[in-house]
């Protein structure tokens, strides 16, 4: 049984669900577990959405890449005028409420955070 | 185009504080504060005095983006740095202001006051936190005369199935801007009647590979202020060719930059054609990251014929240090450069006094920071 909750994890879509942060998106969007970490590279027309009270797990996890480093890439393109500068904001249930009035967003909670009004991205 | 400028941003202010629907208004920027200094007596080299300056390399830049909707946004940013033609006296320049359309996923139309997107970092050259080294190889980045126009263009993307990003951005408008062309007695405006551009980049995950190609119609009106030269030594509707190619590769620890540039203008004997090239290696160690950069640059025949040599080459070492968002570098360049002529050097590495100069070293160390 520990094998097979051991094997399960493994095949678990690690990009997207890790230490209980999800991406999430508006309902009326279909973003893939491959949109999520290309639009953290910049490569991307949605409006990102920054969550300070969960980036630790998000960017070590669902990002692969440290934020510092994230943020460098993202910036030389706002700088540019190439991308619309990541909403930040302070917590789940703000990032929840944003998301929901605004499709085309994409955005990370705590797993136990997500409710109805917010899809989460496989 | 002034105007236009200014009834666009009002335009997009106005917008943004009087709709009732929530529309979302971001403020960010950058900054530096640079201490440049050469070591002879007497010389500019590249802008740089004996003295040493705060002037050179320090700015302020601001940026103010509004998401009108899902397809319309508006983005201004200016910055503060020192006065082109006067050290020491501070100026604000209005470095964009555009409408932007998101006409589809893969095209975007932008139009307004834009960065000529001419250069591996030229739309972000003055955030200094998010590249490597303490200044630009002049090599290079010294060529183009400008930096920003007033026009439009359109960005479109393709993703492709490996994910790499390729980009054709086309571009056309005009631009005017102050210079200081004391060294060859000449004061006043260079003008881009028109100027038309192609930009195309394909990119992964930890490399770049870009080229583009541009070309306009450049007029110097401060010369006819000038009785005593004649015509054919000046910008006068002339047209000129800029082409750029460049990759670069950054894995984390290694990251490596090369980039050529040649431009030329039809006459105007006293204005430059110029070939140049560099390379960038740098090792980032956690926070520390040692680089070094090798430059050459090299004068046009017409230009020779008429004594005018803007060739040099230039080793630079240096390193950066990152800490809780804040960079701080410090470069040491060696210049070397070419035999002079009667005019001395017309290019912005040196001013009149520099005319017997053979080398000369640069010291820069620059705090920067973003937010």
């Amino acid at each position: 049984m520990k094998k097979l909750i051991t094997v399960s994890i493994l095949m678990m879509p690690l990009s997207v669900v890790f230490a209980g942060v999800v991406a999430i998106s508006n309902p009326s969007d279909s973003y893939s577990a491959k949109d999520v970490t290309n639009a953290w590279k910049g490569k991307t027309t949605a409006q990102l959405v920054e969550n300070a009270s969960a980036s630790d797990g998000f960017y070590s996890d669902v990002v692969g890449k440290s934020a510092e480093s994230v943020a460098k890439k993202i910036k030389r393109k706002v700088f540019s005028g190439r991308m619309s500068p990541p909403k930040e904001l302070p917590s789940d249930s703000e990032v929840i409420k944003y998301i929901s009035a605004n499709p085309g967003s994409i955005g990370y909670v705590k797993d136990s955070s997500v409710d109805g009004s917010v899809k989460v991205i496989k | 185009m002034k105007v236009f400028n200014k009834t666009l941003l009002l335009t997009a202010i106005t917008v943004a504080s009087t709709s009732a629907m929530a529309i979302d208004v971001n403020f960010s920027g950058f900054g530096t504060i640079g201490y440049s200094q050469n070591d002879e007596k007497g010389s500019v080299v590249n802008d740089t005095t004996n003295k040493g300056s705060w002037g050179q390399t320090s700015l302020i830049g601001l940026q103010a983006d509004v998401k009108l909707n899902s397809k319309f946004s508006a983005t201004a940013q200016v910055k503060l740095s020192e006065d082109v033609t006067i050290d020491e006296k501070m100026q604000m320049t209005l470095q964009m202001a555009f409408l932007g359309y998101q006409a589809t996923e893969s095209l975007k139309i932008r139009i307004g006051r834009l960065r000529a997107p001419v250069y591996l970092d030229s739309e972000y050259l003055d955030v200094g936190y998010v590249k490597t080294t303490a200044t630009t190889p002049l090599a290079v980045y010294g060529q183009a005369p400008f930096a920003n126009y007033n026009g439009l263009d359109m960005i479109f993307t393709h993703y492709t199935a490996t994910d790499l990003e390729f980009q054709i951005q086309p571009y056309v408008g005009k631009e005017q801007v102050e210079r200081d062309f004391s060294s060859i007695g000449v004061t006043g405006n260079l003008d881009a009647n028109y100027l038309a551009g192609i930009n195309t980049s394909l990119a992964g995950d930890d490399w770049k590979v870009r080229a583009g190609y541009t070309i306009g119609e450049m007029n110097m009106p401060g010369y006819e202020s000038n009785p005593f030269q004649p015509e054919e030594f000046y910008l006068n509707d002339d047209m000129g060719s800029f082409l750029t190619v460049g990759a670069n590769y950054d894995n984390g620890s290694l990251l490596a930059t090369v980039e050529f540039a040649k431009r030329s203008v039809e006459g105007a004997k006293l204005v430059t054609d110029l070939t140049g090239a560099y390379v960038t290696v740098g090792y980032r160690i956690d926070s520390f990251t040692p680089y070094f950069t090798y430059q050459r640059q090299e004068t046009g025949d017409k230009n020779r014929e008429v004594g005018v040599n803007s060739d040099f080459n230039a080793l630079s070492v240096g390193a950066k240090y990152e800490f809780s968002k804040v960079a701080l570098k410090a470069e040491v360049t060696n210049y070397e450069f070419g035999k002079n002529g009667i005019y001395g050097y017309t290019n912005t590495l040196t001013g009149n006094a520099t005319t017997t100069l053979k080398s000369a070293k640069v010291f820069n160390l620059t705090l920067e920071t973003m937010f």
